[in-house]
């Protein structure tokens, strides 16, 4: 507690005083005026019977005397009267006096303090027609001191009491006032020790910190320091505590302050990191050296804390968490993966039936080739075999690593293919829900990224429903958005291209949603989840410069959008360009080297280029076809190769053919490679298509290698 | 405590002269009634104690109910000694010769006493013959100073007792004192001693007595020759006992000695009261 509320308790302590002074004055009053009460009573009990007490004294003393008188033997009334006083010690006088005479026949008097109350009786006796009066007067000694002992046991009594009750005001007062007082004590001397025993606390802990931190005071003479500190400098407290920050920073010296020194004579946090190479960094390690001003409550500097991270291990971890979640990612899409083969399997089996059943059909026409008949059984063929490049192209990309890839795209062709895989993906009792909104503008997009975030949050959205619900995916523009992203939290404005998976599932608790981003994070049951985690999704999104909104009502289902920034119009237009030039061309005889491993394959290619015109070689070994380009390599206008091939790869071959004949013209033909992709090949001039190949992009791409006629 | 010592004291206690008090049988002081009866117990016990002391014997007070039986208590033996007045002695003599004279009191060499009629200090009368035909108070008849010396005093002035208009023998001479205060009777017959107590409450002498021998002591018949002797030495040696002042002293104020009596030391007083 500070002095204030201590002050503050001694105030309300202080408040109790008034009431508990005044009660007890009340209560001595009270006491005070009940032993006068008392005491008046008793004396007026005691009066009376003293006063009773003389008065039978006085009839017996008349008694004695009026037969004394009767027997004339006034001696004997002399005597005894004054036997009488001399054996009654508070009497004061006892006379007997002929009232007629005025004559005293008896006259005991005894020397008495004045100051003393008296009490006086008489009475009178009638003898032979005289009168007499016999006066007693006596000293209320015997009542006064039944009196004094009365009110010394009445004082007694108060002053017990007086001194109990004073007691129990007393506790009452230390248990309403002054208690918290010596309980306040009693805690302070408790935080002092919790104080000290914090600071050793601390000490240790500073001590056990691994980064560098000490505190400097505004004349940048250092306060305090933890051991890593005084390891880094090479210092102990004994010499350092107290000296320049500098000094013992750069016991060397610096010509010019360096950035920290300069962050801490502005009195300005900041964060700074030196590499090794920084000529301010002694440390010969990467560091982060943390200023922190430490301020009042009036926010003026009161000193510096700073600290002096290592950044060496720090670094490594990041990139061995860079590799941790890329194999997260990895590890997760060949789940999704092994997911989606399911389900494409029964299409592709399907697809199979198609073109084996119209194979058969085919065979069954007994020579009528160019029959309507056969003609139909050839396109159902072709469009089955269409569906099935399509499904493997869909694997293709699902098992793909992620490159950066990236070129301005219209989302909505993307979404609709995506759409047809999700259909074999998604159970018919999910109602599949589209809404898209014409002229998008196009988004600088990895195609390949942006199926797997869009099929995995379908998935998840699945998942969320049990298998049964409504997905609702929708294309479109969020214009003027004024929203924060629920990953980043950054704050969203303008205009977004919008792609939103919307399921009427379970929802997102609130205590969930705030770990959604998390890696590894998950409400589903271990083996139950088909999707990559939000965190990968939104991690994918954000390389794509994009942000993510989570809207989910408990109950009732979540809506994910997926925000990316529209590409502006005129990068669109050298774009459309490079698309309005894509048309078939019809060759003029030239020299065509095709290398696969796959002779059906091989032969295909070759007649299709046959009948567009072209001469073709169909070779299956790659180093067979090297021999034969050797041989002669003028003889061969273009070379067509497989890639992954036993021996030699197609890119092998090709760099040696280029070797032997640089301007030869190859095309790289694959299925699936991690060895070469569009890139690699744009860099060597090698033209690049993935299997299967259609005939158009084949003989398309043929005329715009070979050299211009 | 040993059981030895024990016996040693019990055996002396039982022979202690307490024991022999016990056994034979007590001596009665007798008191003529000149004052009230607990007055004069008070005067006369440290006297009697004393005697007691000495002679071994316990000593019991008997106050007289008047002059007349104390002198018959002496003659007939009920009394084993006695003080009394001088006028008592004389008609003691005249009943029985056989008591003797133990000692009378003196007072620092004088061995008289008077006494006086009295009246009150604001009284017109002046003398004693103007005493005829008013009220005269006397003491008990057989007083010496305050009844036959008064009787033989208004004699001489020739006021016979019918000559007065009331008299009374009263107990005592405080009696006689008071009553004359009082105004109950015009004059009246006391010893020196009691006027000068009275006096300044407003008494005065009408007449003083003639000079009279002192209180005598006397035994009875029954006593011994060896008790009286006995009770002469102890009564002589009295003032010269360590407290014997004090004893005597109690018995009258001025006392200082108690001397040998005879007597012929009575014998004017004798003449005085029998004359008449």
């Amino acid at each position: 507690m500070n002095g204030m509320a201590l002050k503050q308790n001694i105030v309300n302590g202080t408040s109790f005083k008034l009431p508990m002074f005044l009660l007890a004055l009340l209560f001595t009053f009270f006491l005070i005026a009940s032993n006068i009460y008392i005491y008046q009573q008793q004396r007026s009990t005691l009066t009376t019977a003293f006063t009773h007490l003389q008065q039978s004294e006085i009839q017996i003393l008349s008694q004695l005397a009026r037969e004394s008188l009767i027997s004339e033997d006034y001696a004997l009334i002399e005597w005894f009267f004054n036997r009488w006083g001399e054996e009654h010690s508070e009497v004061v006088s006892l006379t007997l006096r002929n009232s007629d005479s005025n004559f005293l026949l008896s006259n005991y008097q005894r020397t008495k303090d004045p100051s003393i109350e008296r009490f006086s009786s008489s009475n009178t006796i009638t003898h032979q027609d005289e009168i007499y009066k016999i006066t007693l007067v006596s000293e209320a000694t015997a009542m006064n001191k039944q009196l004094k002992e009365l009110m010394q046991q009445l004082m007694l009594v108060s002053t017990i009491t007086i001194l109990l009750l004073g007691i129990s005001i007393w506790n009452l007062f230390q248990r309403l006032a002054i208690r918290p007082l010596l309980l306040e004590i009693e805690s302070r001397q408790k935080a002092e020790i919790a104080l000290e025993q914090s600071a050793k606390e601390w000490i240790f802990a500073m001590d056990f910190f691994e980064d560098a931190v000490y505190l400097v005071d505004l004349n940048d003479k250092l306060v305090r320091a933890n051991l890593t500190f005084y390891n880094m400098t090479r210092s102990t407290p004994e010499l350092a505590v107290g000296q320049d920050i500098s000094t013992i920073i750069h016991p060397n010296g610096e010509d010019i302050p360096c950035p920290v020194c300069r962050a801490r004579n502005e009195r300005r946090d900041e964060v700074i990191i030196m590499e090794p190479d920084h000529p301010d960094n002694p440390t010969g390690i990467p560091i982060q050296v943390t200023v922190q001003m430490i301020r009042d409550s009036d926010k003026n500097p009161m000193g510096v804390l700073m600290g002096i991270r290592d950044l060496t291990r720090s670094r490594e971890e990041e990139e061995e968490k860079a590799l941790l979640s890329h194999e997260l990612h990895q590890a997760q899409k060949m789940e999704a993966l092994g997911n989606l083969t399911g389900g494409i399997a029964h299409d592709f089996n399907n697809i199979l039936g198609i073109i084996m059943g119209n194979v058969e059909l085919a065979k069954m026409q007994n020579g009528e080739i160019d029959g309507p008949r056969m003609r139909k059984y050839l396109d159902t063929i072709q469009t089955a075999s269409e569906r099935a490049r399509d499904l493997v192209a869909q694997m293709m990309v699902f098992s793909r690593k992620d490159q950066e890839e990236t070129h301005p795209m219209d989302l909505t062709p993307m979404v609709k293919e995506d759409i047809k895989m999700l259909r074999s993906l998604l159970p018919t009792s999910i109602e599949i829900d589209l809404d898209f909104q014409n002229n998008l503008p196009r988004v600088e997009m990895d195609i390949i990224k942006f199926q797997k975030v869009l099929i995995n949050l379908c998935l998840n959205a699945k998942d969320a429903m049990n298998g049964i619900g409504k997905l609702t995916i929708k294309l479109g523009m969020w214009r003027d958005i004024n929203q924060e992203c629920s990953s980043c939290h950054k704050h969203l404005d303008g205009d977004w291209v919008d792609v939103s998976v919307t399921d009427t599932g379970s929802g997102i608790s609130h205590g969930d949603m705030i770990h959604v981003f998390e890696p590894f994070y998950t409400t589903k049951e271990v083996g139950k989840g088909t999707g990559m985690g939000l965190s990968v999704v939104d991690g994918t999104v954000r390389n794509l410069g994009g942000h993510t909104i989570i809207e989910s009502e408990e109950g009732k289902g979540t809506t994910v959008h997926l925000l990316f920034p529209p590409v502006l119009e005129d990068t669109l237009l050298e774009d459309s360009k490079d698309e309005s030039s894509h048309h078939s061309h019809q060759g003029s005889g030239q020299s065509i080297l095709i290398v696969d491993d796959e002779p059906e394959l091989a032969q295909v290619i070759s007649e299709m280029l046959e009948v567009y015109g072209y001469q073709s070689t169909a070779i299956t070994s790659s180093t067979e076809a090297l021999k034969l380009f050797e041989s002669n390599p003028a003889s061969f206008d273009l070379v067509i190769t497989d890639q992954t091939m036993p021996q030699l790869t197609g890119k092998d071959m090709a760099i040696k053919m280029r070797e032997m004949r640089p301007e030869t013209p190859i095309i790289l033909v694959t299925g699936y490679s991690d060895s070469i992709g569009q890139e690699e090949a744009d860099e060597q001039s090698i033209g690049f298509l993935k299997k299967p190949v259609d005939a158009i992009n084949l003989v398309n791409l043929v005329a715009e290698m070979l050299p211009k006629s | 405590m040993n059981i030895r010592t024990a016996l040693v004291l019990v055996a002396t206690l039982l022979l202690s002269p307490i024991v022999v008090i016990g056994h034979e049988s007590a001596l009665v002081f007798g008191i003529h009634p000149y004052l009230p009866a607990t007055k004069l117990v008070e005067r006369f016990t440290p006297l009697s104690e004393y005697i007691s002391s000495q002679i071994g014997r316990h000593v019991n007070i008997r106050v007289a109910t008047s002059y007349q039986d104390h002198i018959n208590a002496i003659s007939q033996g009920e009394v084993d000694f006695a003080y009394m007045g001088p006028a008592s002695y004389i008609k003691l003599t005249e009943l029985n010769d056989n008591a003797s004279l133990l000692g009378r009191l003196n007072f620092s060499g004088k061995d008289t006493f008077r006494g006086a009629i009295i009246v009150r200090s604001d009284s017109s009368i002046t003398s004693l013959s103007q005493l005829s035909g008013k009220r005269f108070a006397f003491g008990d008849p057989n007083s010496t100073l305050s009844s036959l010396i008064p009787k033989r005093l208004l004699a001489d002035s020739g006021v016979g007792l019918s000559d007065l208009s009331k008299y009374s023998h009263l107990k005592n001479h405080h009696n006689v004192a008071l009553a004359v205060l009082l105004g109950k009777y015009d004059a009246g017959g006391v010893k020196e001693e009691v006027y000068k107590e009275y006096k300044s409450r407003g008494l005065k002498v009408l007449k003083w007595s003639p000079k009279i021998p002192t209180h005598p002591f006397v035994s009875s018949p029954k006593m011994t020759p060896k008790n009286i002797a006995e009770l002469r030495q102890i009564l002589y040696k009295l003032h010269l006992q360590p407290n014997g002042l004090e004893i005597l002293q109690k018995i009258k104020k001025g006392t200082t000695s108690i001397v040998p009596a005879n007597i012929r030391d009575y014998a004017g007083l004798r003449d005085l009261i029998k004359t008449k």
